[in-house]
């Protein structure tokens, strides 16, 4: 009798009951509850007596040394917890992705075994013995599959119970006081104040924070982000995954804190305005939380940084789309005039939007980071010189300034990176581009710089400008591009046109966009839209070759209006009735969008 | 005769203020806390979490509520603290800094 082996169907197998996502919201209310805890504690540590001064009585009578006490047990207890909960959401993510793929072979399996099942009753008894034998191969492989796939599983099922144990453990090792007190005195725990120390040394060097920081346990990371959250978070060089769980922490602490202070009446202008800006920064992290990232399972969203308070009450703020570390390419885009945190949600939307043109462009994995962390002016774009209360080298100093941050930036995502070499591609859009311009001259390294919009440029060609590849992207009807210095004049206030024959970069295809007075601002707030933002895609994929381009200014077919030639025309190409001037019209119609 | 502690105004202000701080941060802490949601676990994990939570959750509160209360003990009006008498007086003092938990206390009511 021939005997041909089929498996039986391999049975379908445990879900995973506590998962990641929800870990990782966990995690992160218990990073943010401990970052209060140890500020409070940190503040009334400061004040209560040292261990090395006043006698044990006097102490105990100092109520806020026996505050501070009491508090620390509970700041042991939630760093264990914080390690645990950590812990926990890493080795669901690593559970997730493993689970997944056992799922794919264990149906695959199944499928092939049913097939098999139907060629041997369809070969019947008039099979020959070769066919016979090609279906007893099919079994034979089918079996060890089978198995592989069955002791995968097994082995599966007995990492989750162990993950889930291990997180029980941990936080029954402190859900009484008495252990939090246990936890507080363990001379193993770990001493955060050295650890600050380094840190703060380290600041700066984004390389050997890396490094130092990789040389870490867990359970110090843990503490340290928790101890320094806005500074963790906010430091170059630190893994953006560590920087968006600090920040995020950061982020949750500080609206609690406002919220009771907001119910008390006591919120302080400049904490209402901080508070604002941090409430903007999460909805865009509730709107995108349903986004997960392919290459780690993880929330797409990373907010790399977070600083509701700085540059002016504008606020900085740093959003990735997919996580930069791991990333094949990288892109970081940089806002112009006018941009501040409350106006994030149009900026980023378009960042999103990049961010799936370029995974579209199916070259490896992306990651699109939005970035506003300096001091953009706000001002009429039409006549930036006539912004109150900064001349046009004022505008230049907060370019330069700003480009330095960025290139600051740059060098911690070079710093953070894992395995091969990213391929980084910066963009600028209007100011944000001139800012881009002098964070190259700088040195900020990256491989590819898009220019959009551009109202000038630090050097006048790409060449002396930086290394990297120079794209620009400018649309003949869009005012703000017709700013820079260039072949027909130009203010120049800002620097040299891009998009000119003689400063060197590419010129992309953008189209030129209407003439008329009321589409010049969406001219110049559309280059994330159709052939532009397909062209950026190519740019950020490294997909060069597919990149379409237009005659660059000055050159033959690329001939074009000057502004105030612009600006004459669209008044009259205008379908709108009592428009004065295209220019009064711009500035009216330009405050609420951010046009440079 | 008034009751005096012998401790610049500044610093009772400046107290007052950081106890009302450290009050809204518990307060928002043990909120936080106790609202963390506990969907999407597993009923093992479920009962680990809330076990841990209830101390931890009770212990802050009553940190936030004592931070409240060492500041409504410092009482101003202008620019001087009211102290009733030497017990509340020393009540007050061991919520300064340590730096002034000798300061002197003066007087009788």
């Amino acid at each position: 009798m021939t005997v041909i082996l089929v498996p039986a169907h391999v049975p379908a197998f445990r879900t995973l009951e506590s998962t990641p996502a929800r870990a990782l919201t966990f995690a992160t209310d218990l990073r943010a509850v401990t970052v209060g805890v140890k500020d409070v504690q940190g503040w009334a540590e400061g004040i209560a007596a040292p261990a090395w001064q006043g006698d044990t009585a006097a102490a105990h009578d100092h109520a806020a040394t026996r505050f501070a006490r009491r508090l620390d047990n509970a700041e042991a207890a939630l760093d264990r917890a914080v390690t645990a909960a950590d812990r926990f959401e890493a080795r669901l993510t690593i559970l997730s992705s493993l689970r997944l793929r056992l799922e794919e072979e264990r149906r695959a399996v199944n499928g092939d075994a049913t097939t098999l099942r139907a060629d041997v009753t369809a070969s019947g008894s008039a099979a020959t013995e070769a066919e016979i034998a090609v279906l007893q191969r099919r079994g034979e492989r089918l079996m060890t599959r089978a198995t592989t796939v069955i002791a995968e599983i097994e082995e599966w099922v007995r990492r989750y119970d162990d993950t889930e144990a291990d997180f029980i453990a941990a936080l029954a090792g402190v859900d009484t006081l008495v252990e939090g007190r246990l936890a507080a005195e363990d001379p193993g725990r770990v001493d955060v104040g050295p650890l600050v120390e380094r840190f703060d040394s380290l600041r700066g060097d984004p390389e050997r924070l890396n490094a130092w920081w990789l040389s870490l346990t867990r359970a110090q990371r843990a503490a340290l982000s928790t101890e320094i959250p806005h500074r963790v978070g906010n430091a170059n060089g630190i893994p953006a995954r560590d920087r968006d769980e600090a920040n995020r922490a950061a982020l949750t602490s500080d609206l609690d804190y406002w919220a009771q202070r907001d119910g008390d009446s006591q919120l302080s202008g400049e904490e209402r305005s901080a508070a604002e800006n941090a409430a903007h920064i999460q909805e865009q992290i509730d709107e995108y939380r349903a986004e997960l990232d392919p290459l780690t399972g993880r929330e797409l969203l990373h907010l790399l940084v977070y600083a509701p308070g700085s540059h002016s009450g504008d606020g900085a703020v740093a959003i990735a789309f997919g996580d930069p570390d791991k990333a094949d390419h990288v892109s970081v885009n940089v806002p112009g005039l006018t941009s501040e945190t409350s106006s994030t949600d149009g900026n980023l939307d378009k960042t999103h939007d990049l961010h799936r043109a370029a995974l579209d462009e199916d070259n490896g994995s992306v990651s699109s980071i939005y970035w506003l962390d300096y001091d953009a002016p706000s001002g009429n774009p039409i006549k930036p010189w006539e912004i109150p209360d900064l001349g046009g080298v004022a505008l230049t100093v907060k370019a330069d300034a700003g480009g330095e941050r960025f290139a600051d930036f740059i060098d911690g995502l070079r710093g953070s990176d894992e395995g091969d070499r990213a391929h980084l591609t910066a963009i600028g859009h209007s100011y944000g581009s001139t800012a881009v311009g002098h964070g190259l001259q700088d040195g900020a390294e990256v491989d590819d710089a898009i220019l959009i919009g551009s109202p000038g440029q630090p050097e006048s060609t790409a060449a002396s400008l930086t290394d990297a590849d120079v794209w620009v992207g400018s649309k003949d009807h869009d005012p703000v591009s017709l700013l820079g210095s260039g072949d027909r004049g130009g203010v120049g206030a800002l620097g040299h046109d891009p998009a000119a024959d003689d400063f060197g970069g590419v010129r992309f295809e953008t189209g030129d966009g209407s003439l008329r007075i009321e589409d010049l601002l969406g001219n110049h707030t559309s280059y994330f839209e159709d052939e532009s933002l397909d062209n950026m895609a190519h740019v950020v994929a490294d997909n060069d070759h597919l990149v379409t381009e237009q005659p660059h200014r000055g050159e033959d077919g690329g001939g074009h209006l000057t502004l105030s030639e612009l600006l004459a025309a669209s008044t009259g190409a205008s379908v709108l009735d009592g428009v004065g001037t295209a220019g009064e019209w711009l500035w009216e119609h330009s405050v609420l969008g951010g046009i440079l | 005769m008034a009751v005096t502690l012998d401790v610049p105004f500044e610093v009772l202000r400046t107290a007052k203020i950081k106890w009302d701080e450290a009050a809204d941060e518990l307060d928002g802490n043990w909120r936080r806390l106790h609202k963390s949601s506990i969907a999407g676990f597993s009923a093992e994990v479920t009962a680990a979490v809330e076990a841990f939570r209830e101390p931890w959750v009770d212990e802050i509160k009553v940190a936030g509520e004592r931070a409240q209360a060492h500041s409504d003990e410092i009482v101003l009006f202008g620019q001087r603290v009211w102290l009733a008498d030497a017990d509340q007086a020393e009540r007050v003092r061991a919520l300064l800094p340590w730096a002034h938990s000798d300061a002197g206390i003066a007087g009788q009511p």
